[in-house]
């Protein structure tokens, strides 16, 4: 249980001081402070990137390819230099984080929403609902998500949505587990036996009382899971199954450097340290919330 | 432990029946005519109505469902539809890259990990301790599939110790397992420090000290022993995820493994192929877990009794 807030939650002082606790915790510790920073400033990056790009993502520049066809280097007009279309980089390179993160998000908070009703009902209500479900994720779980998430692409037309929903749609079912795990052990604690004799309803039990007690264990998840998110859209776009380029994403930045990696090895490697530092930013958060709150593993 | 042998078996079973059921509603929810597929884009009317009827797809959907299970049941994974060869013929060719990739990965991914679990174990708290835990922050950090781009450049390209893709030489299978190993040791290293950490807090290392055992005798010898079980089990269900990064980074370093096969069958709308990826994954996956859980079992007789992992 996350720090015994069982008896004290409903008193929202105490809730608010919980916080700001947990808050104060977060920052004095190097490596929550440094990820804080790097996820703030990616995420203001990508949310401005109209603003900060200096070139159209997509404009091919007369001037961003050397006589011969080749990339410019890193310049004052081009301070990553061009691609091997003669586009900018570094507007790339903003775009596509904002493009990645944006899938990354949505897709992790459906995954989120999916994971904890499904946990919860399973978990709450027991029986065949809980079978059945518990069965179906042990059935997901024996298939690579990538792979499934590539049959799935054959199913749908590639679009933003439908990316995100199948990102979503093969990323909830650890959470459903740990969820459903907790909110057993949370049925058969008093409050909860107290709230049935009181004449609460089961939905309304599930809802305010029991789920209302994994909240932090499942913030700390999806920031954890941010990153393996992150990774995960890459990795699609890396294979073909994922953003579709012209728009740029992280991964096809890479999968499309990697064809010039022995003559222009700047194209694959700088989009993949923004990739990497992204991560690292979101692992290194995602273990000091798991500190600051208290959830175990 | 006959017993639990047969529970995890019939339990393996219908997981195997679920994956070809799920591959079955995908597969019939698609909005693609594979015989429109097999025909080409510009065949007549006529052609692709006797390829829809050969193919059986003018059936109701639960006789085509017995038709496919049957056909799985006597190992008949269909014909590509893109080259007509058969998609056992093309699995079998495939498996091998892939086997031999993700064994020496995970072989690797232990060794490096339950290495450095070992060292931070050991001198807890000093430079050793740190340095492990950043390595195996940059292990979960790092996406395997750049990892091993950026080994290709480095030990391919600037020094050629290595090839640069392919597997015509002998020595193809490093990089890629190296990038693998490496990106998924991380979760080895922590869990491994952790377990290692608790079993030497327990009274059989204080006996085993008091016995004049050494202090890297007693981590060794006992503390790890009792600290592998739960890295066996993390290994188990690690395996998917696993197999999910092989398959990408097949990619990066031109393996012609299952991945290649999948993402091929993808451009190409090649159903029956795809479908037999992740059925024969699916069955590996299946009986590898199930193969370490008799492990484990054996290993400790408590999970037999309870069943529970």
């Amino acid at each position: 249980m996350p720090g015994g807030e069982g008896e004290v939650s409903r008193w929202a002082p105490a809730r608010r001081r919980r916080l700001l606790d947990a808050g104060r915790v977060l920052i004095r510790r190097p490596s929550g402070a440094v990820g804080l920073g790097i996820t703030v400033a990616l995420v203001v990056v990508a949310a401005a990137a109209p603003v900060l790009a200096p070139h159209s993502p997509s404009t091919q520049f007369t001037d961003g390819l050397t006589s011969f066809g080749a990339p410019v280097g890193p310049s004052r007009q081009f301070l990553l230099g061009t691609d091997a279309l003669g586009r900018d980089l570094l507007s790339r390179l903003i775009f596509g984080l904002r493009n990645t993160l944006q899938v990354a998000v949505a897709a992790n908070l459906i995954a989120s929403v999916i994971g904890v009703a499904v946990g919860g009902i399973a978990g709450y209500f027991g029986g065949w609902l809980d079978a059945l479900m518990m069965r179906l994720t042990e059935v997901l779980l024996a298939v690579p998500a990538i792979l499934l998430a590539g049959f799935l692409a054959l199913v749908t037309q590639p679009s933003p949505t439908s990316l995100v929903l199948i990102i979503a749609g093969v990323n909830w079912y650890y959470l459903a587990r740990i969820v459903r795990g907790e909110v057993i052990a949370i049925r058969v604690r008093e409050f909860v036996e107290a709230a049935v004799v009181a004449g609460a309803g089961p939905w309304r039990i599930l809802v305010t009382h029991v789920l209302r007690q994994v909240w932090s264990l499942v913030f700390v998840y999806m920031t954890l899971q941010f990153s393996t998110t992150a990774i995960f859209v890459a990795s699609m776009s890396f294979v073909g199954i994922g953003i579709q380029p012209p728009t740029p994403s992280l991964g096809n930045l890479i999968a499309d450097g990697s064809q010039y990696l022995t003559s222009v090895p700047r194209l694959a490697i700088i989009p993949g340290v923004l990739l990497a530092v992204a991560v690292l930013g979101f692992n290194l958060l995602g273990d000091s919330l798991r500190d600051a709150l208290a959830v175990r593993d | 432990m006959i017993r639990f042998v047969t529970r995890r078996t019939i339990g393996g079973v219908g997981v195997l029946w679920g994956i070809a059921t799920l591959v079955f509603v995908i597969a019939y929810v698609i909005p693609i005519n594979p015989a429109r597929v097999i025909a080409g884009r510009s065949a007549p009317r006529a052609v692709v109505e006797s390829i829809y009827r050969q193919l059986g797809l003018d059936h109701p959907v639960w006789v085509q469902y017995g038709d496919y299970l049957g056909r799985l049941v006597h190992g008949n994974l269909g014909e590509s539809y893109a080259t007509n060869q058969p998609v056992s013929q093309a699995l079998l060719q495939r498996l091998p890259y892939t086997v031999e990739l993700v064994l020496l990965g995970v072989l690797g991914e232990v060794i490096i990990g339950v290495g450095l679990a070992l060292v931070a174990a050991a001198r807890r708290g000093s430079r050793w301790d740190d340095f492990a835990s950043v390595v195996a922050m940059l292990g979960l950090t790092l996406p395997t599939f750049w990892l091993g781009l950026l080994l290709l450049y480095i030990f391919a390209f600037v020094l050629p110790i290595f090839p640069l893709g392919g597997v015509d030489q002998s020595t193809w299978v490093v990089l890629p397992a190296l990038s693998i190993a490496f990106t998924g040791a991380g979760v080895y290293t922590r869990m491994g420090r952790a377990s290692l950490l608790e079993a030497l807090s327990e009274d059989y290392i204080r006996t085993a000290r008091a016995k004049g055992a050494s202090h890297r005798r007693a981590l060794v010898g006992h503390a790890l022993r009792n600290a592998m079980r739960p890295i066996v089990t993390m290994a188990g269900l690690d395996l998917a995820t696993l197999m999910g990064g092989v398959l990408v980074t097949e990619q990066v370093f031109g393996i012609p493994g299952l991945g290649t096969l999948a993402w091929t069958a993808i451009l190409q709308n090649d159903l029956p192929m795809l479908e037999g990826v992740v059925l024969v994954i699916g069955v590996v996956i299946v009986v590898t877990t199930i193969l370490i859980d008799i492990v484990y079992a054996w290993l400790d007789p408590r999970v037999r009794v309870t069943g529970s992992k």
